[in-house]
C-alpha cells in the first residue's frame, strides 16, 4: 500500500514534470502558454498606453503651465526693459519738469523687470545659457539705472551731459541687456516647442495603436483557438477582455486625438499671437527709443534714426499692414475676430505717419513741432512759408508722439492678453482630454488581464 | 539727421562794392532771442552806410599762413542783399546754420526754456540781423564736430559756428570768416588728479572729439592714448566713470563742462592757440562754393561788433567764470 502510494505519486510527479516539459504539445499545455503570453500582452498594453498617456499629459502640461508661463515671464522680462528705457528717453524728451506718470511707468518697469528675471533664475536652472544671461542682466540692470539717474539729475538741472548719459545708457541697454533678455527668450521658446511636440507627436499614437493591435490579435487568435479545440463557441471573459481592450485602445486614440487638436488649438489661436504680437510690441518700443535717442541727440545719429526704422518695418510692414502684425493677423482671421488687431493697426499707422513726419523735421533741423519749439522764428517759417512739419493743430508737440506711442502700447498689450486668454481656454481643455485616460487605461489594462487569465484557467481546469 | 534740402546752386559771386559802414553805436547789453533783444539788436545793428574801421581785437590766428582778411567794400542794408549768396539767403527768407547744442557759454540748447543760447548764437543771431533785419530768422541745425566741414560741402547749411578752430590745414580747403574768439586749447582733469601737463598722461587715456583740433595734436604725443568720441559730452561722461584720465579741448568747451562738474580742474598748461572761425565756403568746388560774399559780409558785421566794443563784451559776458551759462543773457 504503501510503496502502492508512494509509486502512484512518483508516477504523478513524473507526469507533472513531463507535463511541464511537454506543455506546449498538449492542449492544457498550450492554454497555459496562451494565458502566459496574454496576461504579458495586455500588461505591456496598459503599460506602454498609460506610459504615453502619461508623457503626453505631461507635454500638455508643460505647455499649459511650464513653459508657456515661463516663455510670457521671458517676453515679460524683455518687454518691461524695452518699454523702461523708451519711457526713460520719452521722459527726457519732454525737457524741463519731468512727467509724473513717466518716472513712476519707467520705475514700475524696472521693478517688473527685476522681479521677473529673479522668477526666472529659479527655473532656468538646466540651461547655461539662460543661467548666464540672468546672471549678465541681473549684474547690468543696476548699472543702467545708475546712468539714467545720472541723465537725470544732469537734465534737472539742465546740464547738456545728461543727453550724453541717456545716450550711454540706452545703448547698454540696447547693445548689451536687451540681447541677454533675448537669450532668454529663445531658452524658453525652444523649451516651449519641445514641449508642444511631446504633446502632439504622433509617434507615441502609433506604439499604442501597434501594441493594441497586437493584443487584440493574440485575444483573437486565442479565442479562434478554443473555438476550435474545445466545445464551447464563445468565452465569455475573454470576449469581455476583448471588449475592454478596444475600448481602452479607443478612450487612448480619441484622447489624444482630443488633446492634440486641443494643443494644437492654443499654439495657432494662442501662444503663437501672443509670440508674434509680443515680438512686434518689443520692435516698436526698440523704434520708439531709438527715434527718441535721435530726437535727443537732434539729428546727429542717423544709425538710431536707421535701427527705429527698421524696428517699425518689422512691426507693421512698409504700410503698417504687414510684418508682424500681418502675421498676427492673419492667426486672428483663421481663428476668430480680427478686429482689436485692426484697431491697432490702425493706431500704428498713425503713429508711422507721425514718426515720417517727424524724420523729415528732424532733416530739416525743425524740432519745434516734435519736441521742443527751437526759437519763435522757426516756428512761423513751419507753420508759412515752408509748410512742413507743424503738427501744433493735430496735439500739443511735447505729449504728442508719446500719446500716440502709449496708444499703440496699450493696444498691444491688449491683444497679447487676449491672446494669453484663449491660449489659457485651450491649453486647460489639453490637459483635461487625457486626465482620465491616465487612470483608467491602466485599470482597463489590469481587468483585461483578469479576465484574460480567468477565462484561460476555466478550460485549463476542465483538463484537470 | 542732417538735412535733405537741396543743394543750393548759388550763382557766381558777384562783385561786391561794400562801403563799411563805421559804427558810431553805442550797444547797450546784447541780449538776443527774446523780444527785449531783439529791439536792441534791432538798434544796435540797422546802421548802414557809415564807414567801419578795420579790425583791430581780432588777433591773426595761423602762424603759417591763415590770418585775418581785410574787409572789402561797403556792407549793404538789411533786406537789400546785393546778388550772390546773400541775395539767395535773402530770397529763402532765414539763414541756415550748424551749430552744437551741448557747449555751455557757445551754443547751449537748453531744454527748459527751449532756446539756444551762447556766444555764437547771439552772433548768428546778429548776423540774422544784418540780413533781414530780424535775428530770428534763423533755422538750427545741431550738427557733430565730425560733420562742420561736410554740411558746408553739401551746401546744408550757410554757416558754421561751432568753436571751429581755423587752421592752415583746414585754410587750404574751407573758407572761414575771421576770428570771432581765441582761446587755448588745454587738459581738464579730475580735481584730485596729481597730473600737471600732458607729459604727466604718458600711458594713459586722454579724451578728444573726433573730427577737432585737439584730437589732431594728440598726435604729438605718442605716448598718450587718444579717447576719441562722437559728441563732446561723451567725453565728461568718460571722465566720471573714470575710463579716461583727462579730457583734451578748447579751454572754452573744458569750462563748459567744468560748470556742470565742479570736482575738476583745467590744467594751466596750454597745447595750443585756437582761433574760432565760423565756416561759410569750400574750395574744392572754385569759387562757386567759397562764398567769399558771405565771408567778407559776417567778416563786416563781425568788424561792426568789435568796433562797437560789442564782440569784446560778448566774450567776456559768456565767459566769465560767474556768468551760469545756463540762464544767462549777456
Amino acid at each position: 500500500m504503501t510503496t502502492a502510494t508512494s509509486a502512484r505519486s512518483t508516477a504523478v510527479g513524473r507526469a507533472r514534470l513531463r507535463s511541464v516539459w511537454q506543455w506546449p504539445t498538449t492542449t492544457p499545455g498550450r492554454l497555459s502558454a496562451a494565458s502566459f503570453v496574454l496576461v504579458l500582452a495586455t500588461v505591456a498594453f496598459g503599460a506602454a498606453a498609460t506610459g504615453e498617456a502619461a508623457a503626453r499629459r505631461h507635454g500638455a502640461d508643460e505647455v499649459a503651465s511650464g513653459a508657456e508661463p515661463l516663455l510670457v515671464e521671458a517676453t515679460g522680462v524683455y518687454s518691461s526693459l524695452s518699454d523702461a528705457d523708451a519711457t526713460a528717453t520719452t521722459t527726457f524728451l519732454t525737457g524741463g519738469l519731468e512727467p509724473h506718470d513717466r518716472t513712476q511707468r519707467y520705475l514700475d518697469d524696472v521693478r517688473t523687470a527685476s522681479g521677473r528675471v529673479a522668477a526666472l533664475s529659479q527655473e532656468v536652472g538646466s540651461s547655461p545659457h539662460a543661467r548666464d544671461a540672468i546672471q549678465a542682466i541681473a549684474e547690468k540692470l543696476p548699472i543702467y539705472t545708475g546712468l539714467i539717474e545720472t541723465a537725470r539729475a544732469d537734465n534737472a538741472q539742465g546740464f547738456p551731459v545728461g543727453a550724453a548719459y541717456l545716450r550711454d545708457a540706452s545703448t547698454m541697454m540696447q547693445d548689451e541687456i536687451l540681447p541677454r533678455a533675448l537669450v532668454l527668450y529663445e531658452t524658453e521658446a525652444s523649451r516651449l516647442d519641445d514641449a508642444y511636440r511631446a504633446g502632439t507627436s504622433t509617434g507615441a499614437s502609433a506604439i499604442v495603436v501597434a501594441t493594441g493591435l497586437a493584443l487584440l490579435a493574440l485575444l483573437l487568435a486565442v479565442q479562434v483557438y478554443l473555438a476550435r479545440h474545445t466545445h464551447r463557441l464563445v468565452n465569455v471573459p475573454l470576449l469581455a477582455a476583448t471588449v475592454v481592450v478596444i475600448a481602452a485602445v479607443t478612450w487612448v486614440l480619441v484622447g489624444f486625438g482630443l488633446e492634440r487638436r486641443d494643443l494644437a488649438d492654443a499654439q495657432r489661436s494662442g501662444s503663437d499671437s501672443v509670440q508674434l504680437l509680443s515680438a512686434a510690441r518689443i520692435n516698436a518700443l526698440h523704434a520708439e527709443s531709438s527715434g527718441n535717442l535721435v530726437l535727443v541727440a537732434r539729428g546727429r545719429d542717423v544709425a538710431d534714426q536707421a535701427a527705429a526704422d527698421a524696428a517699425l518695418v518689422k512691426v507693421g510692414g512698409s504700410d503698417g499692414r504687414g510684418g508682424l502684425l500681418g502675421e498676427a493677423r492673419a492667426v486672428a482671421e483663421r481663428t476668430g475676430s480680427t478686429s482689436g488687431i485692426d484697431a491697432l493697426m490702425a493706431d500704428l499707422r498713425t503713429y508711422l505717419t507721425l514718426h515720417a513726419q517727424i524724420k523729415q523735421d528732424e532733416s530739416d533741423g525743425n524740432f519745434n513741432g516734435t519736441t521742443v519749439p527751437v526759437t519763435p522764428g522757426a516756428v512761423e517759417r513751419a507753420v508759412g512759408d515752408r509748410a512742413v512739419g507743424n503738427r501744433a493743430g493735430r496735439c500739443e508737440p511735447p505729449d504728442c508722439q508719446a500719446a500716440v506711442a502709449d496708444q499703440v502700447d496699450a493696444g498691444f498689450q491688449r491683444e497679447i492678453a487676449a491672446a494669453q486668454g484663449r491660449f489659457d481656454r485651450s491649453a486647460s481643455t489639453a490637459t483635461s482630454a487625457l486626465a482620465r485616460a491616465w487612470l483608467a487605461v491602466p485599470l482597463a489594462a489590469l481587468l483585461a488581464a483578469i479576465l484574460v487569465a480567468y477565462g484561460l484557467q476555466l478550460r485549463i481546469k476542465e483538463y484537470r | 539727421m542732417i538735412g535733405r534740402r537741396q543743394r543750393r546752386r548759388l550763382p557766381r559771386l558777384a562783385a561786391l562794392a561794400l562801403t563799411v559802414a563805421a559804427f558810431s553805436v553805442a550797444v547797450a547789453g546784447c541780449a538776443l532771442g527774446s523780444d527785449q533783444a531783439e529791439r536792441d539788436v534791432r538798434q544796435a545793428l540797422v546802421i548802414p552806410e557809415t564807414t567801419m574801421a578795420p579790425p583791430t581785437t581780432v588777433p591773426a590766428p595761423c602762424p603759417q599762413t591763415v590770418s585775418d582778411v581785410a574787409i572789402q567794400g561797403t556792407l549793404p542794408v538789411p533786406k537789400a542783399m546785393p546778388p550772390g549768396t546773400l541775395q539767395t539767403i535773402q530770397t529763402r527768407g532765414y539763414l541756415v546754420v550748424g551749430v552744437d547744442q551741448n557747449s555751455l557759454r557757445l551754443s547751449y540748447y537748453n531744454p527748459s526754456t527751449q532756446s539756444f543760447r551762447g556766444l555764437e548764437i547771439d552772433l548768428l543771431h546778429a548776423i540774422a540781423m544784418a540780413i533781414f533785419d530780424d535775428p530770428n530768422a534763423i533755422e538750427f541745425k545741431v550738427i557733430l564736430s565730425s560733420q562742420r566741414e561736410d554740411v558746408i560741402n553739401d551746401g546744408i547749411v550757410d554757416i558754421v559756428a561751432d568753436a571751429m578752430t581755423r587752421t592752415c590745414d583746414r585754410d587750404q580747403r574751407m573758407v572761414f570768416t575771421n576770428a570771432y574768439l581765441t582761446t587755448e586749447q588745454n587738459l581738464l582733469v579730475r580735481k584730485d588728479s596729481s597730473v600737471t601737463s600732458i607729459d604727466g598722461l604718458n600711458g594713459k587715456h586722454v579724451c578728444a572729439t573726433i573730427g577737432s583740433t585737439s584730437i589732431q595734436k594728440l598726435d604729438n604725443y605718442p605716448a598718450v592714448h587718444p579717447f576719441p568720441v562722437a559728441a563732446r559730452t561723451d567725453c565728461l561722461v568718460a571722465l566720471q566713470q573714470g575710463k579716461v584720465d583727462a579730457i583734451t579741448s578748447d579751454n572754452t568747451i573744458l569750462q563748459g563742462f567744468q560748470d556742470q562738474d565742479p570736482n575738476t580742474k583745467i590744467l594751466p598748461a596750454t597745447l595750443e592757440r585756437e582761433p574760432y572761425g565760423m565756416l561759410v565756403g569750400s574750395k574744392p568746388h572754385g569759387s562757386k562754393g567759397e562764398h567769399q560774399d558771405l565771408a567778407n559780409f559776417v567778416n563786416g558785421v563781425l568788424a561792426q561788433l568789435d568796433h562797437a566794443g560789442k564782440l569784446s563784451a560778448l566774450q567776456t559776458c559768456w565767459l566769465a567764470p560767474a556768468t551760469d551759462p545756463r540762464t544767462a543773457t549777456c
